[in-house]
């Protein structure tokens, strides 16, 4: 059986290489070079390694099978494989997963064990080596057709600040009435300025990522604030 | 606003090592180090609730997230049982919300 060790160093060399949101990668052709999204580089990278799809629609055809962050939750969960981020930081080849909220994608990583990613992150930056602290995950997955050392040394996390994002209850305040009337004023409606982050808000939130290059996944942290004259 | 976080994340310490007295060795190590860790968070979320930038009740559900995280970490790494990192999770958080929300209505 393949070990993380190994996923990772399929990973690695694609760094530099191109992004596009809704990319379709066939998962059974060792030489794709991009352009990828976050969930099919991680599909792709996970089936050269061991040879069976995760976090697809259907895992079944790996030239058409389409990855997708709530696919990556779904198989997680169903394969009881979830662990904690402080886990999958310490664990080279362990991805890291952000939930996708509803209508919307979430975002998933490699780790490489020490504290440092390889991702399809955005548009703008393509694949590029990454940090897990700082950011907001959901959970570590270890995906059951790899085998993983136990990691030597667990440090805690690092997490973000505020990240506004889509949650029921809705996050409400008066951050959240800034994003709204910034989003209005350069043309992406959140739908009414209430001060209630609601799915026309992460709407307006991604389609603005989108135009601005950033990573699209429609919650608000530091980059995005910062893109909005917010930070 | 000033809000003396250190000062507060103290108070949570001793509140989670009280609750888990017979595990506290262990626990209040890596409830320090994840104190560390978490400081910068916590204080980002205490000023955005200072500020009004959100309201207590977001407040309130984001420290929910940040326990959930904690004691996710406690028990991958301090090997303790469910029910230890929870309780010592739980008297961490509330203790960490109660003099958050006490020291922001103060200073209002």
């Amino acid at each position: 059986m393949a070990t993380g060790e190994q996923l990772l160093a399929l990973a690695a060399p694609h760094v530099g290489e191109t992004y596009v949101l809704g990319a379709r990668v066939p998962k059974d052709n060792p030489g794709w070079t991009g352009p990828w999204d976050c969930a099919e580089f991680a599909s792709w990278c996970l089936y050269q390694a061991s040879g069976r799809l995760f976090g697809c629609d259907q895992n079944t055809k790996p030239a058409i099978a389409d990855a997708y962050t709530g696919y990556w939750q779904r198989d997680a969960q169903a394969a009881h494989c979830t662990v904690a981020v402080a886990v999958a930081r310490a664990t080279p080849g362990a991805f890291l997963l952000r939930y996708p909220a509803a209508g919307l994608i979430g975002h998933v990583a490699i780790s490489d064990g020490q504290g440092g990613t390889v991702e399809a992150h955005s548009t703008a930056t393509g694949v590029i080596r990454g940090q897990v602290d700082g950011r907001r995950w959901d959970v570590g997955v270890l995906p059951p057709m790899l085998t993983y050392a136990e990691p030597a040394l667990l440090q805690p996390t690092v997490p973000p600040g505020l990240v506004l994002r889509l949650k029921q209850p809705n996050m409400k305040g008066a951050l959240v009435t800034r994003l709204q009337q910034a989003l209005a004023a350069r043309g992406f409606s959140p739908g009414d300025v209430d001060g209630a982050y609601g799915p026309h808000t992460a709407a307006a939130v991604h389609a603005f990522q989108l135009s601005q290059g950033l990573l699209a996944d429609g919650e608000a942290g530091d980059k995005t604030l910062k893109a909005l004259g917010l930070r | 606003m000033d809000i003396d976080i250190g000062a507060i994340l103290q108070t949570a310490l001793g509140a989670a090592t009280d609750a888990v007295r017979k595990n506290a060795p262990q626990v209040e190590d890596y409830l320090r180090e994840i104190a560390h860790g978490h400081e910068a968070a916590i204080r980002s979320l205490a000023e955005a609730l200072a500020r009004g930038d959100i309201d207590e009740a977001t407040f309130n559900d984001e420290m929910d997230d940040e326990g959930r995280t904690l004691q996710a970490e406690l028990q991958a790494v301090a090997v303790v049982t469910q029910a230890i990192a929870q309780r010592a999770v739980n008297a961490f958080r509330d203790a960490l919300v109660d003099g958050i929300t006490t020291a922001v209505q103060a200073a209002l």
